[in-house]
């Protein structure tokens, strides 16, 4: 079983290719360097056969010349030295060691002849000559030769040496491609044991990191990443599941009641008229609460960064500013903004104007009539970033209270008695999330004051976006 | 008055719509499916199309857009149960002119469709009894007499103004004066509204801007 899966893993498949890949290359390169070195020794081979030949011709007419072979030939002929033919015109030998043959004038491949003595340890196959053929005139047919058996010899050991070398790559690339899978499988088997673990309903199992920056790694990491961010999300939507049948139950339930006394104890129309305006409003309410809920989920989930631009929040700013002002005049509240212009953030417009408008609108909403707001926006002392400051003058959140209040649905008992879903921090909360901005409350001794801090946007410097 | 065609495949809010626009005087006819709105929208004989965006047959942003690539301009709502942003600007771009999240005040719907019925013109000297408005000059008067405004003010009244005679709601003006496709809770409409009134109403025998309890506003001439 381990085998078959062995050699069906990609990483295997990939050594071996790897190898077939090396080996084919070197047999090409075998290959043009045995023909390049076989050339260059016949060559030579072929220039001392010359040489050879034209000494002996040079000593005048055939009888000269067998007179030259016959002394030559005398001796017992051993391998690897000359050998000599001489031929008249009818084929019969003249002189020399080399039986006759049809003349042919060139270069010729001959046997070692029979009366060659071989060297014990030689191999007569290994032997062979290579001849050169020169037809005289008046028809005799001359040839000199030479045994070739060391350049024979040399070929079989390049060939074999090659074959053994390739059989060995082979061996070693099959090693290394079973290793390389076994590594990629162990790695992989990891993956699989995660993912079936998170299957079978363990959300927080994890992909097990080497510590190493290598692909497998990098991978596990990003998918331990989305992992985070399903698992956040899943205990976000349980949140919300448990909120809204918490928090929307009550007034459904007053709703409810509401509806059954009137049809029970109505007097008259107007009675009627009465709670079916009162249902109305109370509806609308809930729908508003829903769509908050959805909006906050929304948001969350992370979808709308597809549609950041570059947002000029300066001007931004100014226009929540202008759109309150005239709102904390009528309530005799002060209204002090203070907006450094040109800075710009990558994010979603009409989110970023609900996020400042949510804010103004809480302070307004949960301080007294009279009390002071203030909102500023500056570049912050680190480079590149941003401050949006808003704060109030009225009377604060206790300091184990701060972080509650981003949390939705969360009332203080002091703001129970004010409209609102309970929802507007949440959503400043998610809002700023999805751009990466800091949100903290603080003391503002009296009041409270949100700070947010941001990375600027590179496309800021002042301009805009074709700056 | 308009002429008006509701493609909506949810029977009980179907005849909601329609009854309540017959109600106020428009002639309606109602497509159940996207197939058969497409055939009556492509008719070319309505004044504004009422659009729900998840319709059987042919969802609602497919039809519009056949009608816009068929060169129509008729104005179109879509009424959507999707509160997605996403899905908004996405309406807004596929040729809706205006997008209703359900649920919605009827009322509401009846503001916006007198609206988009009665477009607008591209007048540069905008009039109303004795209240004029210089686009290009950038001047108010009210019976002769300079009105000096606030930007905000300004885009209030020029809105108002194109709008003479149509009930205008807080959602209508919050999306068109201010770009808020949210609400940034009570009193900023209010407030505004009020400033601007004080000014171009302020000391004057005729009111002209009114408000609609529970619903808006209206700015109108004295009958």
């Amino acid at each position: 079983m381990l085998r078959i899966r062995v050699l069906s893993s990609l990483g295997f498949r990939m050594t071996l290719l790897y190898a077939v890949v090396v080996g084919v290359a070197a047999l090409l390169a075998f290959t043009v360097g045995a023909r390049m070195a076989n050339s260059q020794i016949t060559k030579e081979i072929d220039e001392s056969l010359a040489d050879r030949a034209t000494q002996l011709l040079a000593l005048g007419g055939s009888d000269e010349i067998a007179a030259s072979i016959v002394r030559r030939t005398s001796e017992v002929v051993t391998a690897r030295a000359y050998f000599y033919l001489l031929q008249d015109a009818d084929g019969r030998v003249v002189a020399g060691n080399i039986p006759p043959m049809p003349p042919h004038a060139g270069y010729i491949d001959l046997p070692l002849p029979d009366v060659a003595v071989l060297r014990k340890e030689d191999d007569r196959d290994d032997h062979s000559l290579r001849g050169l053929g020169i037809v005289l005139a008046g028809g005799s047919y001359f040839v000199v030769a030479r045994d070739i058996y060391d350049f024979n010899v040399t070929k079989e050991m390049i060939f074999d040496t090659y074959a053994g070398g390739l059989l060995v790559t082979l061996f070693i690339a099959l090693l290394g491609a079973g290793l390389i899978s076994s590594i990629f499988m162990r790695r992989l088997k990891a993956i699989e044991r995660t993912s079936t673990e998170i299957m079978a309903g363990n959300l927080s199992e994890r992909i097990p990191l080497r510590g190493g920056n290598n692909e497998f790694d990098r991978l596990s990491a990003h998918l331990n990443g989305m992992l985070d961010l399903i698992e956040m999300l899943m205990s976000n939507l349980r949140q919300v599941t448990d909120d809204i049948a918490h928090d929307l139950r009550t007034p459904l339930t007053r709703l409810r009641q509401r509806l059954e006394r009137t049809r029970l104890h109505a007097a008259n129309l107007t009675d009627y008229e009465t709670t079916v305006d009162q249902a109305i409003r109370e509806t609308d309410s809930l729908l508003e609460t829903f769509s908050a809920l959805l909006r906050i989920a929304e948001i969350q989930s992370g979808a709308r960064r597809g549609r950041f631009g570059p947002v000029d929040l300066s001007a931004l700013t100014l226009t929540i500013v202008e759109t309150f002002v005239p709102v904390a005049e009528d309530q005799g509240r002060p209204f002090d903004s203070d907006v450094a212009p040109g800075i710009w953030v990558r994010g979603d417009h009409d989110l970023l104007c609900q996020l400042l408008a949510n804010l103004v609108q809480n302070t307004l909403t949960h301080t007294p009539a009279g009390s002071g707001i203030g909102v500023s926006l500056a570049p912050s002392a680190m480079d590149g970033e941003a401050h949006l400051m808003v704060a109030d003058s009225g009377p604060g959140i206790p300091a184990a209270e701060r972080q509650k209040v981003f949390q939705r649905f969360y009332r203080m008992d002091s703001s129970r008695s004010t409209p609102g879903s309970g929802l507007g921090l949440s959503l400043v909360a998610a809002i700023a999330d999805l751009h990466g901005m800091r949100v903290s409350l603080h003391d503002n001794g009296p009041g409270v004051r949100v700070d947010i801090h941001f990375s600027r946007s590179s496309c800021g410097n002042g301009g805009g976006p074709n700056a | 008055m308009a002429r008006i065609l509701v493609v909506e495949d949810d029977v009980e809010t179907a005849e909601h719509l329609v009854l309540s626009l017959r109600e106020v005087g428009h002639s309606v006819d109602l497509a159940a499916n996207g197939r058969d709105g497409l055939v009556l929208a492509g008719s070319g004989r309505f004044d504004v199309l009422i659009v729900d965006r998840k319709l059987p047959g042919l969802d609602g942003l497919s039809l519009v857009k056949a009608v816009r690539a068929a060169g129509q301009r008729t104005p179109v709502i879509f009424l959507t149960a999707l509160s997605a942003i996403a899905d908004r600007v996405d309406g807004l771009e596929g040729g809706g002119d205006d997008y209703l999240v359900k649920p919605f005040a009827i009322a509401e719907l009846i503001a916006r469709v007198q609206v988009l019925a009665r477009r607008a013109e591209n007048a540069s000297l905008l009039t109303l009894a004795d209240l004029e408005m210089d686009l290009v000059g950038r001047s108010v008067r009210r019976a002769g007499v300079p009105v000096n405004l606030l930007p905000r003010e300004w885009r209030l009244l020029e809105f108002f103004m194109r709008n003479a005679g149509q009930v205008v709601t807080r959602a209508m003006l919050l999306e068109r004066v201010w770009g808020f496709n949210f609400d940034p809770g009570t009193g900023v409409v209010e407030t505004h509204v009020s400033r601007m009134r004080k000014k171009v109403d302020g000391g004057f025998a005729v009111e002209l801007l009114h408000t609609v309890r529970g619903i808006g506003y209206c700015l109108r001439a004295p009958d």
